[in-house]
């Protein structure tokens, strides 16, 4: 049986279908003015980068509970963690130390990260390392639930046709300027409209492994800097105080994660990232260490460090919250060494 | 795996060439069978299990109806099927609603229980699929098709993937007809059924997604205060929102099947040319508006037992056809509002106002095709809306002006754009009225069809970010 004819019909009106002209011609044309827009764009300063999405995070989370060896570390945290560590410096580095590790990138960006801990705490083949980067603010109970988005999608919606979905596109954001969504159309014409014209040149970049960095010296810092602060001060005046006594009661859960992960051979780092200036005086006003961090610090299992604490851990935080690019790898290999150093991460 | 997915890219890429090149027909059943599943399991495999249940039960039930040699045995059968069906949409899909309203009427009477959470996930495209396998059980009963002894084909019936998981929904006398001789694949029919794939993937992504939502979005966002223009643009913008996402996966459906030598019924047909409800709902999710004619509101009666009656039989129809969109009581709102509409109309087209010669008037006719799309958009408010409290702000802002704390709906870049693309996806629909299905495409000019082609592809490369699920993947 002939199960597929290549004659083409004619039309109702006796012409020939054209089918293949058609198809031809358009794909033609549309390649053409795509390789135009590509090619218009990268002469502009513009390159391609991939795309942070809830299935990026979730390959990751898939990834810290695969077996070990080697031993799994799951970055948690927000953005001081995402733009400021490198999971390939840090592999590189335990490396260099003599412990075989896979990390991975599971901070969100202006999300705190307890709701991820929570997640792995109660995915029993979590074995590995957490490193939590969080301060007082972000251990309080209000902010607990900022990652469930990400922690819902991977419980529900992760499959693996995402999966494939995923790295098919991450090659292709490697790639493609067109799959920026700034550089939709619907973005480009909206932006005209409205007298914004081209989309802002990055100065903060991101990587496949959900890492990023920020270049300082490209963005006007006097300007990131103000708005941070002025962000920090809205947020205080706006949030209720906590007691310390109800702050470390509230916590008690987090301990109880802290104590599931451990009970089946995995450990959880508590790291206090660098700050600076401003940013960290309106935190201690609001959260003195002393009744508050060093509290949690002695009422956890888990390994608690404090960037003030460790000389190697003070980096300079250009906007009063966040590190430079230029010093990611420094600050990443020193956090590797304190954790080797206080057992953290085991050879 | 969805339609607008990379994944479906290379599952497609994979399963026509060997679909095209399978000897025998019957091997190439059992591919499209066999695709069907990986294509739902990709979801959610354990689904399967629930999918091949109703689907052996169901074929198992009616050849019991069939060989039944009594009319009592034949409706315990079908009754049977129809409680087991209804029992696996009910508590996946409603178990949740109705334990909330339960809790929420003892509330109301001042017993207070903790909220809830029965965790039940709703597998996907079960309200399609369960519509598709009551309709085949009733039809062997009213003895209107054969039942097939074939599980194989049954099977493909129901899981046939471009149809499975939002429809169109199909009958199996139209399937059936279609499998029973070997579909020939013709050069004609893969790049007309490619064409109407890329035309669906164009409506969703970049119409749906990028033209419409962004308006809809901000609109029905809770913060949003929405002045009485504001509240209206949002309400046109989900309209056609919600036309494009789900015509859209309509017609990719319809492409992929044409692809493979099989048609599926049309599910949209210019709705917003319709003149009048009812012609508005003979045109909006045709399957559905069908399969709820056939096998509710004709067995209610009809308009047989008296107008009053027949009212309360379009009511209840909608009603349902409400809370089959969604298990909350926005949906439920939205189908009895559609309901409410309908009835008017039939008793004002019943009334002397019906005769008046206005009506049939060119100016008139486009008139109530925009107040059409006018109605509908403020039903599409409850739709839209996470809730009735949000809807009710909403409506109340299109007719008194909202709060005194608004926000002016702005004239930006994105309202630019949803305004245009209103405008011009109305007068297409116009256009497209007077030429039923799509006939009338290989007619066009090539140059012409290669252009739109063209726009359409870069429209689609260039549109990336904003996709969302399809709006009835969560039915």
């Amino acid at each position: 049986m002939n199960s597929f004819t290549t004659n083409t019909p004619a039309t109702t009106n006796g012409a020939p279908q054209r089918w293949w002209t058609v198809w031809l011609l358009a794909i033609a044309i549309a390649a053409s003015a795509w390789y135009a827009f590509e090619r218009y764009w990268r002469t502009q300063g513009y390159a391609p980068t991939v795309m942070d999405s809830t299935e990026l995070w979730a390959q990751l989370r898939d990834r810290v509970v695969k077996p070990s060896p080697p031993l799994r570390v799951a970055l948690l945290g927000a953005s001081r963690i995402q733009y400021g560590i490198s999971p390939s410096a840090f592999v590189d580095e335990a490396k260099r130390l003599g412990v075989s590790v896979d990390a991975a990138m599971l901070a969100v960006n202006g999300h705190y990260p307890l709701a991820a801990l929570r997640d792995l705490a109660a995915d029993e083949r979590f074995t590995g390392l957490a490193i939590v980067g969080i301060d007082s603010r972000g251990l309080q109970k209000r902010h607990r639930e900022m990652q469930s988005k990400w922690t819902y999608f991977y419980q529900h919606d992760w499959t693996p046709a995402r999966d494939l979905h995923r790295s098919l596109l991450t090659n292709l954001q490697r790639h493609v300027i067109a799959s920026r969504p700034d550089f939709a159309w619907s973005n480009l014409l909206t932006r005209r409209i409205d007298g914004y014209g081209p989309p802002h040149r990055d100065y903060v970049t991101f990587l496949e492994d959900r890492s990023g960095g920020t270049d300082y010296a490209r963005g006007n810092i006097e300007l990131v800097r103000a708005m941070r602060v002025r962000d920090l001060r809205d947020y205080y005046a706006k949030t209720p105080v906590i007691s310390s006594e109800q702050w470390l009661k509230d916590n008690e859960d987090v301990i109880g994660w802290v104590k599931r992960i451990n009970a089946r051979g995995g450990r959880v780092v508590f790291y206090r990232e660098p700050a600076s200036g401003e940013h960290l005086e309106l935190d201690e006003t609001r959260f003195p260490r002393a009744q508050y961090w060093d509290a949690f610090a002695r009422a956890t299992p888990a390994t608690v460090i404090e960037f003030r604490d460790v000389p190697a851990l003070q980096v300079d935080t250009p906007d009063t919250s966040h590190i430079d690019a230029k010093d990611i790898d420094r600050h990443t290999r020193a956090l590797v060494g304190v954790l080797v150093a206080r057992d953290a991460l085991k050879r | 795996m969805t339609f607008d997915s990379l994944t479906f890219a290379i599952f497609l890429a994979i399963v026509f060439p060997i679909y095209v090149l399978a000897r025998s027909w019957p091997a190439r059943k059992n591919i499209l069978l066999v695709a069907s599943c990986v294509f739902y399991g990709a979801w959610n495999p354990i689904f399967l299990l629930l999918l091949a249940f109703t689907t052996v039960f169901d074929w198992w039930a009616a050849l019991r109806i069939h060989n039944a040699d009594n009319d009592t045995a034949r409706k315990r059968w079908m009754i049977a099927s129809i409680i087991a069906s209804v029992s696996i949409l009910g508590y996946f899909k409603y178990a949740q609603f109705f334990a909330n309203t339960a809790l929420d009427g003892l509330a109301e009477l001042g017993i207070h229980y903790r909220p809830l959470d029965l965790g039940i996930i709703l597998p996907l495209g079960i309200s399609f699929y369960i519509f598709e396998s009551i309709s085949y059980i009733v039809d062997v009963y009213k003895r209107r098709v054969e039942p097939t002894r074939n599980l194989r084909d049954y099977g493909l019936f129901m899981t046939f993937f471009p149809h499975l998981v939002a429809g169109p929904i199909m009958r199996y006398r139209d399937f059936s007809e279609q499998i029973a001789t070997p579909r020939v694949v013709t050069i004609e029919g893969v790049s007309l059924g490619a064409y109407l794939l890329i035309g669906g993937l164009f409506l969703k992504i970049v119409c749906a997604d990028h033209v419409f939502a962004p308006v809809a979005n901000l609109v029905f966002s809770p913060d949003y205060q929405a002045a009485a223009l504001g509240a209206w643009m949002g309400a046109f913008a989900f309209t056609m929102q919600v036309f494009c996402d789900f015509a859209g996966y309509s017609l990719a459906a319809i492409g992929i099947a044409m692809m493979l030598g099989i048609h599926l019924p049309a599910n949209f047909e210019s709705p917003f040319a319709s003149v009048g409800m009812a012609e508005f709902m003979s045109r909006w999710h045709i399957s559905l508006s069908n399969w709820l004619r056939d096998y509710v509101f004709n067995p209610l009666g009809h308009y047989r037992k008296g107008r009053a009656r027949g009212h309360l039989n379009v009511m209840i129809t909608f009603t349902l056809c409400g809370l089959w969109h969604g298990a909350a009581w926005h949906f439920v709102m939205w189908g009895a509002f559609q309901g409410l509409v309908l009835v008017v109309e039939r008793i004002l087209k019943d009334s002397p106002i019906g005769a008046w010669s206005i009506w049939g008037a060119q100016t008139s006719r486009a008139l109530l095709a925009f107040f059409t799309y006018t109605l509908f958009s403020i039903g599409g408010v409850f739709f839209r809306s996470p809730d009735i409290a949000l809807a009710w702000k909403r409506l109340t802002a299109m007719f008194t002006g909202g709060a005194a704390d608004v926000t002016q709906f702005v004239w930006n870049g994105d309202a630019i754009i949803f305004a245009v693309g209103a405008i011009t996806a109305l007068l297409v629909q116009a256009w497209l009225k007077k030429r039923k299905g799509w006939a009338w495409l290989p007619d066009l000019h090539w140059a012409l069809r290669s252009a739109l082609l063209a726009l359409m592809l870069l429209a689609i490369i260039l549109s990336p970010g904003k996709t969302a699920a399809f709006i009835y993947f969560q039915f």
